[in-house]
């Protein structure tokens, strides 16, 4: 089976499957609304943190996981929301009880804090539905457990809302599998009806060809105006004066876009568009540059780059369903800026001289920011390191992608290209690299890295094996340049510790995100020692995921959203690609969003198999590591994140496969 | 030998309007003492009590429209008044009288949000300026009262943010001197730069060949759906793409849709596919260029791309304009430019307006009854809109009456549908009571009737021409008595009457707008108004009040635009009531130039087209589009995008005259 049709049963698969998750929301919702399918109305999840918080007669034991009740009437209070509203539903999950039911109140408070009814409820463990007074408006509830003083109650969910909830998980699945099982015979039907009339349309149905008079329209305005320009600008330069003005360009780019990130402007309305179109500038301006000879139209009917134009006019498609503003900019700058340098690149002659000088621009940028980081950036004491970055997350995806790219040099002079140098260069890279990634203290991107390892020890006993001739000089190399790597990584650890405020140079952002892993008394026994030291920093929560993933999963509709989701009272990201993409865009979004991924991860592994030509570890590794970030990372940090970047850009290369084979 | 376009005329003609708009924006600036881009005359808020209020009948104040005097009648005489902008805190108080009698003792009462009076000023009221320094508290609205009888010509009643600190006379001379430095500057460089050769490659003719390139590429890809309709099918579905384009427009503008973005986005872009197929349809494969070297389609471009980059920078509420045009006119005006006969284009665009005119008389006719002693509205809210519409697709009656009288053989039947048509277009303009789009209207027959004067007329030409006003009489007959009385009493026999959201019935309430302060005029009927406008002698009076909105938008101009209509008459948000200070406001200061040019090369090569020999007899549309643009445009808004059908069809017409033969001289 080619590779082709497997990715097209993928597609097949994927799209019954969503379509099934749409119905089954649907009926979940109780009505047919392509806005929200689950029609959830509001919802607040109590914050897991805060669950575990007490009050006067509520004692959070650690140790067991619950509250020790101390009075006859304990009561422990929440805020919903900052203003009044109503609510008809309280969910309270209850994991343990030592008393078996529980009697209590539940009272109501509004906006200035009194009391304004109370409700007789029942505790039991398990999953408690109350109904509450929905025309009430409040601001606060407070639940009140009655005759139960040191008795024992474990609560691990408190979810208030306005409409009530079907979902359970075996609920969902029988659902689920009866909606796929439909699904999928009634697109087998639709797809047998399809073939019989595309037998009778020789030149494909009406939607390939408008595909196609896109695509060729495309090229060839791309042509027109790539040549005249191109021909002024590369045209005019010899090949080294390409690569170098190239490679300056690509650093300017990835330091614009870490600037525009550190300077907050990814989260602006009125900065992000003009961030965007110097971005788009630049791409523009390099593909310019890289005019060799007059252009070719290029095969884009393959899937990668199918896929890739539709991820992004399915983006630009979505304002015409949805008010959004900053969502939009990105699909319409890469669709075009992007397209004219993809076009350009898979133009080039060589295009793997054009990825080195990405990796280049990569490794230069990567020592300006560390130098940054040692003279402005200071890591405080239990707080995670954000580096350059806002957030230690994205300094951890950053960390992981130089290292890849090191890992990527390292393999090119292991294999004999390069010299002493070389390995200094990227073994003090890698390692200070490995060290950024650490003072991040992002699990996964650690496990991501681990993951990379494990799988570059293979290959690199194999590449050893096969310089065993000359072992003793690699090794001497090797032996060498990790000494000064060492020295650097110390003096970098020792920079970014003292440096900063030693010289008073300490640069703080704008709503930065500082989180620590100290919690509850750890926390409070820091604050003992260090008072006001914590102010502004986040506990590091790993169970706040689900709760953030369900609120955004909640939300998913048709045709996207604008913004972020309200989780906790707060706007927080989704800490996932696959639910940002289809919050932002839509569900349906996820179909070309996957195909890609798919796509690039299946040409990264065959560019590394192939038998003619170098093989790139870089692309083979990118390629997994990016789908692995977006399980749990917010690593859609469009035109903000040089991971992002640099993933999406080297399509231009893999794309130069597909137009080889056709 | 070098072959050069000689364009220096038109070059000058630009530097000196840059010229004055720079030194317009300069001189304000100074004027107001700050460098503000965002707005030029950065002097605080300024808010203006419109003419038609203090006009208004009150507590011993009449007013008298003879002499345009206030007259207190009494010993008091008192005039409430209302503050309907936002803003209710201001810091000064301008009453500017005029021809004063006597000087007389004033008392202002500034009342809050119930209409209790907060505070009180006094002032003796003198010829002239008299400013009052009012109090911090909110005023919703305020009272004057005159001590004493007296009669006085209130020339501003104003209220203000800030102080002025300057004279208009200043205004003028600061202006002069930054024109001539501007002059001087320009002068300089043009001394400077006199022999050096521009990289020619960089001309704007080059972008306009390379523009051409990429709409080829995109017709010639999109060749295979030209094939897969038949040449004789090919008119039919054109023009039923032009009807469904102008349905488009008609519904924007009818319906909320116009203000619900997604609504606007979806029908924007399915008027642009329209465009587009109608351009794929049309093109000739053979020819893939055409000459696009010419003023007309530079300053189009040059508009396109001012119209981006300002939407960029500010974001616009009726977004997209600018890469409209350039996404799907453009294709359009190329297709158009290649095509073998070019004529058939326009009369498929003919023959849509002529539908869509009838689909309107047939909805006015069972849907709309004329109702006594208001405006007639029609298939629109407001008798302005319909009138405008009624304007323009007189156009292609107008060229079919052109066609026709030249013909040997005319056909009974089409000649009578012709004289219905003009004659019932002239009644229900004459029940819309809308002077500009009547103006249009004449100034269209009379371009009309100019084009009627070639010598060579020839005797079918005449019997032709005795045959039709004939019909034309019979037609009026018809059109004007049974046609009324079915207008008025139909719709209400067969209780088939609609009423749109937005009618403007000014009897039932919407007292803020334009029409409302038509209708306050005492006079009735076009005559009357228009009589009662030339005689009042005030330029309020004659545009009925669009001066103020006018003066409200030249205070808010700025570099790169405004997002929406702006507050004006009233504190209310309400568009420029002029297409070239709408223009303005949306796009930038900078606009203009372009703008203008277009206009006036619009005109030239429409009268050029009249006398072209291979062009037909509906060469005339182009000058009779472009001279209704301009005379609408004078009094109305046709800038805001998509909502206007004299707007399309200008657009439309720009792609007839686009391809221009080339004027070179040669240079030894």
């Amino acid at each position: 089976m080619g590779k082709r049709r497997k990715l097209h049963i993928f597609l097949f698969l994927l799209a019954g499957a969503l379509v099934s998750v749409m119905l089954v929301m649907m009926r979940l919702g109780g009505s047919v609304n392509f806005q929200e399918f689950i029609s959830a109305g509001r919802v607040y999840d109590v914050e897991p943190a805060r669950l575990r918080m007490g009050s006067e007669n509520w004692l959070y034991e650690r140790e067991n996981g619950g509250h020790r009740l101390l009075s006859d009437k304990a009561m422990i209070r929440y805020r919903p929301s900052d203003t009044v509203q109503t609510w008809s539903f309280l969910y309270i999950t209850v994991r343990e009880l030592s008393k078996e039911p529980v009697n209590g109140i539940l009272r109501y408070y509004d906006g200035e804090n009194v009391k304004i009814l109370e409700q007789p409820i029942t505790l039991t463990q398990g999953r408690n539905m109350i109904q509450m007074d929905s025309t009430l408006p409040i601001r606060i509830f407070g639940i009140v457990i009655l005759d139960a003083e040191g008795e024992f109650i474990s609560i691990s969910d408190i979810q208030i809302r306005t409409t009530p909830s079907w979902f359970t998980v075996p609920h969902f699945l029988e659902l689920f599998a009866v909606a796929l099982a439909g699904i999928y015979a009634l697109m087998a039907v639709f797809l047998v009806i399809g073939r019989v009339l595309r037998a009778k349309m020789p030149g494909g149905g009406y939607g390939f060809r408008i595909l196609r008079l896109l695509l060729e329209t495309m090229q060839d305005v791309i042509k027109v105006f790539g040549d005249f320009l191109g021909k002024r600008m590369g045209g005019k330069l010899y090949p080294c004066q390409r690569e170098s003005v190239r490679k300056f360009l690509f650093s300017l780019l990835i330091v614009w876009m870490m600037a525009g990130n550190a300077a907050g402007w990814l989260a602006s309305r009125q900065m992000y568009r003009y961030h965007v179109l110097i971005c788009a500038l630049l791409l523009l301006f390099i593909s310019f540059v890289s005019w060799e000879k007059p252009l070719r139209n290029i095969y884009w009917r393959g899937p990668l780059m199918k896929s890739w134009l539709l991820l992004w006019l399915g983006i630009i498609l979505c304002d015409f369903f949805v008010v959004r503003e900053m969502e939009s900019i990105v699909g319409y700058a890469m669709f075009f800026a992007g397209s004219v340098f993809v076009y350009f690149w898979q133009n080039i002659e060589k295009p793997g001289r054009m990825l080195l000088d990405l990796l280049e621009a990569l490794e230069l940028t990567f020592f300006l920011g560390v130098g940054y980081c040692m003279v402005f950036r200071g890591k405080l004491p239990a707080v995670d390191y954000n580096g350059m970055f806002r957030s230690a997350e994205e300094l951890a995806m950053y960390a992981v992608l130089m290292g890849l790219v090191f890992l990527a040099d390292l393999d090119r002079v292991l294999g004999g290209r390069g010299g002493f140098a070389s390995y200094v260069k990227d073994i003090t890279g890698g390692a200070v690299s490995i060290f950024l990634l650490l003072r991040s203290g992002h699990l996964p991107g650690i496990v991501i890295f681990l993951l990379l390892s494990i799988l570059y020890i293979p290959l690199l006993a194999r590449k050893l094996y096969k310089k065993s001739k000359n072992w003793r000089a690699v090794f001497l190399n090797v032996l060498a340049a990790a000494i000064f790597a060492y020295a650097c990584t110390c003096l970098v650890f020792i920079s970014t510790k003292y440096f900063p405020q030693l010289l008073g140079l300490d640069v703080q952002y704008e709503d930065e995100l500082l989180v620590t892993r100290l919690e509850g008394e750890q926390r409070e026994l820091y604050l003992m020692q260090f008072p006001q030291s914590l102010d502004g920093v986040r506990t590091k929560e790993a169970e706040k995921l689900p709760i953030i993933w369900r609120t955004y999963a909640r939300r998913l509709n048709l045709f996207g959203h604008g913004g972020e989701q309200k989780v906790f009272r707060r706007e927080i990201a989704p800490y996932n690609g696959y639910l940002k993409m289809a919050y932002q865009h839509g569900i349906f979004i996820l179909l070309p969003y996957a195909a890609f991924q798919i796509m690039f991860a299946a040409y990264g592994v065959t560019r590394f198999f192939r038998k003619k030509g170098g093989k790139n570890i870089y692309l083979l590794f990118l390629g997994i590591v990016y789908p692995c970030f977006c399980f749990c990372t917010n690593v859609e940090i469009s035109w903000g994140h040089p991971l992002w970047l640099s993933y999406y850009l080297s399509v231009g290369y893999l794309g130069r496969i597909e137009t080889e084979k056709n | 030998m070098v072959v050069t376009e000689k364009n220096n005329s038109l070059k000058i003609v630009v530097c000196l309007m840059v010229g004055v708009i720079f030194s317009g924006m300069v001189s304000v600036m100074y004027l107001s003492g700050s460098v503000n881009l965002q707005k030029f005359y950065d002097v605080g808020a300024i808010y203006d009590i419109i003419s038609t209020e203090y006009e208004k009948t009150a507590e011993n104040w009449q007013y008298n429209y003879s002499t345009k005097l206030v007259e207190i009648s009494a010993e008091t005489g008192r005039h409430p008044f209302q503050i309907y902008s936002k803003q209710k805190k201001w810091n000064y108080l301008y009453l500017e009288v005029r021809n004063l009698s006597s000087p007389i003792h004033c008392r202002a009462e500034f009342c809050d949000s119930i209409g209790n009076i907060i505070y009180t000023m006094d002032c003796e009221l003198q010829e002239g300026r008299n400013v009052l320094s009012l109090q911090e508290d909110s005023i919703y609205s305020f009272n004057l009262e005159m001590q004493g009888p007296s009669k006085f010509h209130i020339k501003r009643l104003q209220f203000r943010e800030q102080a002025q600190t300057f004279g208009w006379g200043e205004a003028l001379m600061v202006f002069g001197i930054v024109f001539g430095c501007f002059i001087l500057v320009m002068l300089f460089i043009m001394f400077l730069f006199r022999r050096e050769e521009i990289n020619t490659n960089w001309r704007r003719s080059v972008w306009i060949e390379k523009l051409q390139e990429a709409y080829s590429c995109l017709l010639c890809n999109a060749a295979g759906l030209r094939k897969a309709i038949s040449a004789q099918k090919i008119p039919y579905v054109r023009r039923a793409l032009f009807f469904v384009s102008l349905l488009i427009i008609y519904l924007m503008f009818v319906s909320g849709w116009r203000w619900q973005t997604l609504s606007r986005r979806r029908l924007v872009f399915l008027l642009g596919v329209c465009l587009l197929l109608a351009a794929v349809i049309s093109a000739n494969p053979k020819r893939r260029t055409v000459n696009w070297k010419n003023p007309l389609m530079s300053a189009w471009l040059v508009l396109c791309v001012m119209c981006i980059v300002s939407e960029f920078i500010v974001g616009k509420r009726f977004e997209h304009v600018g890469v409209f045009m350039l996404g799907f006119m453009g294709p359009f005006y190329l297709a158009w430019g290649t095509m073998k006969k070019p004529d058939n284009l326009l009369r498929d665009f003919l023959a849509a307006m002529r539908w869509s005119y009838w689909a309107a008389c047939f909805f006015c006719l069972f849907f709309r009854p004329a109702i006594a002693g208001i405006r007639y509205m029609g298939i629109y809210f407001n008798p302005n809109s319909f009138a405008g519409f009624l304007a323009t697709v007189n156009i292609a009656f107008l060229i079919s009456l052109d066609e026709n009288l030249n013909k040997e053989k005319l056909k009974f039947g089409v000649l009578c549908k012709n004289a219905l048509a003009l004659a019932s277009i002239c009644g229900f303009l004459l029940m819309t009571e809308s002077l500009t789009s009547i103006a249009a209207y004449l100034a269209q027959w009379v371009v009309f009737v100019w084009k009627q004067f070639p010598s060579e007329k020839t005797h079918n030409y005449q019997k032709n021409l005795r045959a039709y006003a004939l019909t034309a009489l019979v037609a009026i007959a018809v059109t004007w008595i049974p046609g009324k009385l079915w207008l008025e009493h139909v719709p209400d026999l067969l209780k088939t009457k609609i009423s749109f959201e937005g009618d403007a019935y000014v009897t039932q309430g919407n007292p803020l707008t334009l029409v409302a302060n038509a209708a306050l005029e005492p006079e009735t009927g076009v005559a009357e108004r228009v009589l009662s406008k030339v005689r009042s002698g005030d330029w309020d009076s004659l545009f009925s009040s669009r001066t103020e909105i006018w003066k409200e938008y030249f205070r808010q101009m700025n570099l790169f635009g405004h997002d929406n209509y702006l507050e004006s008459l009233n504190g209310k948000a309400m568009s420029a009531h002029n297409t070239l200070v709408q223009m303005m406001s949306y796009h930038g200061v900078f606009v203009a130039v372009p703008y203008l040019v277009i206009l006036y090369y619009s005109i030239k090569y429409g009268i050029l087209a009249v006398f072209y020999k291979k062009r037909s007899g509906m060469s005339l549309f182009f000058l009779l589009v472009t001279v209704n643009y301009i005379l609408q445009g004078f009094a109305e808004d046709l800038a805001t995008p998509f909502f206007y059908i004299s707007w399309l069809t200008f657009f439309i017409a720009l792609g007839g005259i686009a391809n221009q033969p080339v004027k070179r001289s040669v240079r030894g």
